[in-house]
């Protein structure tokens, strides 16, 4: 109940910063600035990244409902990789854009989404290595997988916001 | 320090706001020392000043002070022992702690490059980031965060850890108008944070995007507005629900038209979201047509709730309390407002002083009132000590006169044409005469509040006063069977609950069949 409440706050937050960037787009000529050119290829493997994620902890899920605990444990820590895979390919493409929250608008609303987007996943990676911790030592299991599902949604909100920014700014442009 | 009970974490959150009322309401009395008279004394701190007094005002005070208020009393009026997520709750404590003070120190450094009453960020003297605005951004974030993260730990608290039979249709109105308003809170709380992200980055990396920019000046004013006008209305949705638990209580009868009050408060959330435009006074303003309507339409069910108070009053046979004074002072505050906003619709005075009168008496005073009316009725239940009726009449005495002084002082000079927010007036008839009624009305509230302080003090830090029952007014709601104050787990064992008003159905079981 706690995630499905942060999350919908946290959908907000986003919302915010989107509306915000189709406003500026909206206004400010031209969109985006000359010069700036995304790399679609990064923002597709990013993408890639977050929706394996999303099969990964749901097989976590799986797992636990079938008592499964080595599965579970597996495919949580499969989940972390990816989204220490999807945090480094964040600041590597955040690294190679030519421009900063000064440059203009538009780097200023992209800087916002992808530093906000950073900081979720980041805390989603903390929360499924805190149920990976808890999976092990026993306290999650079949009769008890409050814990694990409230991590499946909060990395599911995660997605679904990595989804919606890469929409905005990869492909709405 | 590490505290997870959430008597003790409802207590600091208190007494942290209640500091922070302090140091906003000194402000305010020195900004309207400056007004009283001719001639400028406070030369360039008159801004710095207005602006720490009105984000004090806006941020720090009513809004932890309910948030507070309910983390001490929601799980006994629910029958828990604890809330959902109490180190998260602690967590949200010292974020508000910690924000509050970096938001004042902010103001020792310099004038924030923006405050909320403002609305648009200002040019800084190097044009980019400096340090108060910085600090001041950062301050805000912690206390936007520290809001949704109690707000989401008290939503999850009611919808989980109720009692069994206490359905959502049965939960205390206090209780029910905070799980309204937190919802509404999680909603509206985001946006700021986002604009807040946006502007930290700017004034950070040297942008200039907030910096007169018109595009920038729309997305600020939308993520300032739609938290900011929810939360406007909010700061009155706890004290409406604890209004008619007071009255319930008081008058020892269950709340006539609960269910109306129930749907009332619900609507009155809704309606606050709708009203994220401005007037056509305000500079840059992005102005929707249906502003007027939808701001005139969330007095309806405010007016609901206020005819459910007076309903019950009637029909019961009120015992006078402290409390209900000041119930009945904010209904008079309230109507005051009404009255001078339907004047102020015939003359058209909005945007000058008048607005300074209104935000006085409905945006602040009103719902303080209420807070007051919260603190003292639940006393002797937080302290086990009952308040001295003498000292609680003079902070009544003080705070309400303070208030309504203070804002007829500034309604008047609006009627008379009096500009808002300047630091020295051309001084014509009215100014010389209303502006020291306003100062007047400040001292009072100051001098209310510091006999509200003597009072508390008395009663919880020197445990002087009057012993109080586990149940001193008879009262009808589940916090009322516990000791007074309760022990760390709450209840013993909690009653059983078949109505609203489960006390009263121990008392008179043969009648509880007949209440919903």
């Amino acid at each position: 109940m706690g995630v499905l409440l942060l999350s919908a706050g946290g959908t907000m937050l986003f919302g915010t910063l989107v509306a915000a960037y189709l406003h500026l787009r909206k206004v400010t000529d031209p969109w985006p600035p000359e010069g700036v050119k995304l790399d679609l290829y990064l923002g597709n493997l990013l993408m890639i990244t977050m929706l394996l994620s999303a099969v990964t902890v749901e097989w976590a899920c799986f797992a636990v409902r079938r008592d499964d605990r080595r599965q579970a444990s597996a495919a949580l820590g499969v989940t972390i990789g990816l989204g220490v895979a999807f945090l480094n390919l964040l600041s590597y493409t955040a690294d190679q854009v030519p421009f900063d929250a000064a440059s203009h608008p538009y780097g200023l609303v992209v800087t916002a989404l992808v530093m906000l987007l950073g900081i979720a996943v980041g805390a989603g990676v903390a929360f499924v290595t805190l149920t990976l911790l808890r999976v092990s030592g026993r306290q999650i299991w079949a009769a008890e997988p409050s814990q694990l599902r409230a991590t499946a949604c909060y990395w599911h909100f995660t997605v679904a916001a990595s989804i919606a920014v890469w929409y905005t700014v990869a492909i709405l442009k | 320090m590490a505290t997870a009970d959430h008597k003790r974490l409802g207590g600091l959150f208190l007494v942290g706001a209640l500091v922070f009322l302090l140091v906003g309401g000194a402000v305010g009395a020195v900004l309207r020392t400056e007004l009283a008279r001719e001639g400028v004394d406070l030369d360039i701190q008159y801004g710095r000043l207005l602006s720490l007094h009105s984000t004090v005002a806006t941020l720090l005070f009513l809004l932890p002070a309910w948030i507070g208020m309910a983390s001490w009393l929601v799980p006994l009026q629910i029958g828990a022992s604890r809330l959902a997520f109490p180190r998260l709750h602690a967590f949200a404590l010292w974020l508000f702690l910690l924000g509050g003070t970096m938001l004042l120190a902010a103001y020792t450094l310099g004038r924030p490059a923006f405050d909320l009453a403002e609305g648009l960020p200002r040019p800084g003297p190097d044009q980019g980031a400096n340090e108060a605005t910085s600090l001041a951004i950062m301050g805000m974030v912690l206390v936007a965060v520290s809001t949704l993260l109690a707000a989401m730990d008290l939503a999850v608290t009611v919808l989980k850890l109720r009692t069994k039979g206490l359905t959502l249709v049965r939960l205390p109105m206090f209780t029910w108008s905070v799980l309204v308003t937190c919802l509404a809170l999680l909603l509206a709380t985001p946006v700021f944070l986002a604009g807040l992200v946006l502007l930290y980055l700017d004034r950070h990396f040297g942008g200039d995007l907030f910096l007169g920019d018109p595009a920038g000046n729309a997305v600020w004013r939308h993520t300032l507005w739609l938290f900011g006008r929810p939360e406007a209305f909010l700061v009155l949705l706890p004290g409406l629900g604890a209004a008619c638990d007071i009255v319930a209580t008081h008058t020892r009868r269950p709340l006539l038209g609960e269910g109306a009050a129930r749907r009332a408060m619900v609507v009155f959330a809704l309606i606050s979201f709708t009203t994220w435009a401005a007037g056509p006074g305000v500079a840059d303003a992005l102005v929707l047509p249906t502003y007027s309507l939808l701001t005139a339409l969330v007095v309806l069910p405010a007016a609901v709730v206020a005819l459910v108070l007076l309903g019950t009053t009637v029909k019961g046979r009120p015992q006078l309390h402290v409390s209900l004074l000041f119930v009945s002072g904010f209904l008079i505050l309230a109507g005051l407002g009404g009255l001078n906003a339907g004047v102020a619709a015939v003359v058209g005075v909005d945007g000058r002083a008048w607005t300074t009168g209104n935000l006085h008496i409905v945006g602040f005073g009103a719902p303080t009132m209420l807070l007051f009316a919260a603190l003292y009725h639940w006393a002797p239940k937080m302290t086990g000590r009952h308040s001295s009726p003498k000292l609680g009449g003079a902070a009544f005495l003080g705070l309400f006169g303070g208030f309504a002084l203070l804002g007829l002082g500034s309604y008047l000079l609006g009627y008379d044409g009096g500009p808002a927010h300047l630091q020295d007036y051309s001084f014509t008839a009215g100014a010389t005469t209303f502006n020291p009624l306003a100062l007047l009305g400040a001292v009072l509230a100051v001098l209310g509040l510091v006999a509200f302080a003597l009072d508390f003090v008395r009663i919880a830090v020197l445990r002087r006063g009057e012993e109080a029952d586990d149940d001193p007014y008879q009262g009808l709601t589940l916090e009322w069977a516990t000791p007074s104050p309760p022990p760390p787990q709450n209840f013993e064992t909690v009653p059983e609950v078949r109505s609203a008003q489960p006390l009263l159905d121990l008392r008179t079981p043969v009648e509880s069949g007949s209440r919903g």
